[in-house]
């Protein structure tokens, strides 16, 4: 069972790791909007820019 | 100074001169709270940045947390299993690595707890957050102390599990909040910054091009002023109330209303700021700007409802600080008897009670409810104005309504044309049409809305008789269109009525005008003030719920009687003037009856100011000066069934909320004394338990019943 002082150490590690991955997925804002993407590819991107007609 | 609690906003009054703002901001981070001047993109940036905090706090929390309880099962099984020997070694460097995931745990996920709870303590006032934090902290100095000595238990799994479910309920918390505050940030949100301003084109310019000539500017629609004419294109929002003036369109109002077809909208129409203006650009005289908006005026109604806390709110928020105090002190007298008795499992006795008593889900119960059902309601377009307004309505009664522009749109329209000569029905409506062409009357509207195919008759030697009738040649031939009275006086041609002779059914429905000339009878024009849709359903929807409806009218008797019988009201008064309304409710309400009044508000202010739930139709005059707990913003009068059933829902999940808050404390806080339950329980019994509130209370958000 000495092998666990050595695999626990590498757990935390990896724990960090993950935890990092975890807050720059979060600040990058992948979390904001749960639903919406499931959408973009419905959403056409072909309108012409708002000119107004007169 | 008013504090808005779901909002999260305080509206501060001050002199400038006597005291920077910057002082009133200090001050307040002072009290440990953070403040900046109102901004909607602001808050909705403070919202994403507090969720993505929240969220990393709950997923650093779970992360760790799994660490921590994985190794908890490592250290059980070794105290379980003695087949197999833990050595001693094993078991210390479990702990250190367990009290080592533990730490950011505490300090970063739960940081919120300590914050909030030590903030409270310097305000000398006692939240759910301070027994919680003592938990926290003894469970943790009696763990790390037993890991360095190598004595004694750990509980490092059961602070995880508490943080961690915690964290859940109140980002739960948070989201329906959110949730509440979503359709009235929408509100805030529509309003265009800029307008396109015309400036007509000079006098000497002629009348071609109309368009052309005129300037259109785009400026800041802050700088609008009633009379301003703006062009608003298809696709844009409108900035302020207004009038069309020119252009045919369709406008979406279903923001403020909650209707979702496009309302058509010609010349003569008014707008509301905050619609969408959907096909064709229209010309609009602007009527008011700012803060005298429609929008704004419910805005503002809104917000001032919501700052009035709820009865239920206050007294449980009083309850619950004398609570904590309770359980501090429960605490206390179990952990030292559980000391003298049992010293090796004292610690985790005192950690349970802590935790286990901790007030949560009945902090939580009331205003999760009140900001779901709110929420839910104005999606629906009823405004809830009142705090307190929704437990009446859901305990009321009787329901009085008032007839004209409630009950019935206020608008006439043709019923019934008795011919009396040869001509067709069609010609007879052109001609009363041209006679009517330049009223503006209700009943011209009526007629011209009835024949409204086909050119009007040119006519000449037009006189109007206000509230009589009309005269005007047409081709040569006079023609006389009005009262019974009116054209007996013009012509002689119909006999003098007796006032009780005229007790036809026709009569009691709407009113009559003849279209006569010189010598004939041309026809009669029934003209009824139609009821609106929806009433019939409402009626017999109150009528199955064993509701008493009574119908309250300053029209005579007869005809409100008429009314309320086809309808089915259990009982029809007319005759009332808007003192006799007072009194007759007031006598009600002296009785002890739960009494809802629906009116529009016009003539019925002062009976809607007395009575305990007042309802009052949206297209009523100012709506700033309604005393009306509820509004229909839409003015349809089915949304009082469905604002009932919800009332009576939001009651529904009310008491269950109290009832399971309650009831948890009152079966856990025995069994933690006596040591039964473990901390790891209690931290998951008592998140659990505020869990369950606020889903509870989500429930209300959720349900759409068939609109």
């Amino acid at each position: 069972m000495e092998v666990l002082y050595l695999l626990i150490p590498l757990s935390l590690l990896l724990v960090l790791l993950i935890a990092c991955l975890l807050r720059w997925a979060i600040r990058s804002g992948q979390y904001d909007d749960l639903n919406g993407p499931a959408y973009r590819i419905v959403m056409d991107d072909d309108r012409p820019p708002d000119k107004e007609i007169d | 100074m008013v504090v808005n609690y779901s909002t999260h906003t305080a509206e501060v009054l001050w002199q400038p001169a006597r005291l920077p703002l910057s002082h009133i901001l200090a001050g307040i981070h002072e009290l440990g709270f953070q403040a900046w001047p109102f901004h909607h993109k602001q808050k909705a940036l403070q919202q994403t940045q507090a969720k993505r905090t929240a969220l990393l706090h709950i997923g650093s929390a779970a992360l760790f947390g799994m660490q921590v309880m994985m190794i908890s099962i490592g250290l059980y099984f070794g105290a379980w299993n003695m087949a197999w020997d833990m050595d001693a070694d094993m078991q210390r460097f479990l702990h250190w690595v367990a009290m080592l995931l533990t730490v950011p745990v505490m300090v970063y996920s739960g940081q919120s707890f300590f914050i909030n709870a030590w903030r409270d303590l310097k305000n000398r006032s006692l939240s759910m957050d301070v027994p919680v934090v003592l938990g926290l902290t003894i469970a943790f100095i009696g763990s790390a102390l037993a890991t360095v000595s190598g004595r004694g238990e750990v509980y490092f799994d059961s602070i995880c599990v508490l943080i961690l479910l915690l964290l859940i309920s109140r980002y739960f918390e948070f989201q329906t909040r959110l949730d509440a505050n979503r359709h009235l940030e929408k509100l805030y949100r529509v309003k265009p910054d800029t307008a396109n301003k015309i400036t007509p084109a000079p006098a000497d310019q002629t009348d071609a091009d109309q368009t052309d000539a005129n300037q259109i500017d785009v400026i800041p629609a802050i700088k609008l002023q009633p009379g301003d004419l703006i062009l608003v294109y298809a696709g844009e929002h409108i900035p302020v109330d207004g009038v069309v003036m020119s252009g045919d369109s369709a406008v979406d109002e279903a923001l403020l209303t909650g209707e979702a077809r496009p309302v058509t909208k010609k010349a003569g129409d008014a707008l509301i700021a905050g619609s969408t203006n959907m096909y064709a650009p229209l010309t609009v005289e602007v009527t008011a700007v700012g803060n005298n908006t429609r929008l704004q005026q419910i805005l503002r109604l809104i917000e001032q409802g919501h700052q009035q806390k709820p009865r239920l709110t206050a007294i449980i928020n009083r309850f619950a600080g004398g609570f904590v105090m309770a359980v501090i002190l429960i605490a206390c007298v179990t952990g030292v008897y559980w000391y003298l008795h049992d010293a090796s499992s004292w610690l985790g006795v005192t950690i349970a009670v802590l935790v286990v008593t901790c007030p949560c889900a009945l902090s939580l119960a009331t205003p999760t409810a009140y900001t779901a059902a709110n929420n839910a309601m104005l999606g629906r377009g009823v405004a809830v104005l009142g705090q307190n307004v929704l437990q009446a309505l859901a305990a009321a009664q009787v329901f009085i309504f008032d007839k004209t522009g409630t009950l019935t749109t206020g608008e006439m329209q043709v019923s019934g044309l008795t011919l009396f000569s040869g001509l067709s029905k069609a010609h007879c409506l052109k001609l009363a049409a041209s006679l009517e062409a330049k009223s503006d009357h209700q009943i011209a509207r009526a007629i011209r809305a009835a024949a409204d195919h086909g050119e009007l008759l040119p006519t000449c030697n037009l006189v109007n008789h206000p509230g009589a009738g009309v005269t005007a040649k047409i081709d040569q031939c006079h023609y006389f269109l009005g009262s019974a009275a009116f054209i007996n006086r013009q012509t002689g041609l119909l006999p003098e009525q007796d006032e009780s002779a005229g007790d036809t059914l026709d009569e009691t429905i709407g009113m009559e005008v003849f279209l006569t000339t010189s010598t004939a009878v041309l026809c009669a024009i029934g003209l009824e003030d139609y009821p609106r849709p929806g009433v019939g359903a409402l009626v017999s929807y109150l009528n199955a719920q064993a509701k008493q409806t009574i119908l309250l009218s300053g029209d005579r008797q007869r005809l409100v009687v008429a009314i309320g019988d086809k309808l089915g009201f259990d009982e029809a008064i007319g005759a009332q003037l808007p003192e006799g309304k007072l009194a007759y409710l007031q006598e009600k309400i002296d009785r002890g009856d739960m009494v809802v009044m629906v009116g529009d508000g016009i003539n019925d202010a002062p009976a809607l100011a007395v009575s305990p739930v007042s309802i009052a139709m949206g297209n009523g005059a100012d709506i700033s000066k309604l005393n009306a707990d509820m509004i229909l913003l839409n003015s349809d009068l089915m949304q009082i069934t469905e604002a009932h059933q919800l009332a009576r829902r939001f009651v529904r999940v009310l008491k269950q909320n109290i009832l399971w808050a309650v009831g948890y404390n009152l079966l856990a806080l025995p069994l933690a004394i006596a040591g039964i339950l473990t901390p790891w329980l209690a931290a998951i019994g008592m998140s659990v338990s505020s869990l369950i509130v606020v889903l509870n209370s989500t429930r209300l958000a959720r349900l759409r019943t068939t609109a």
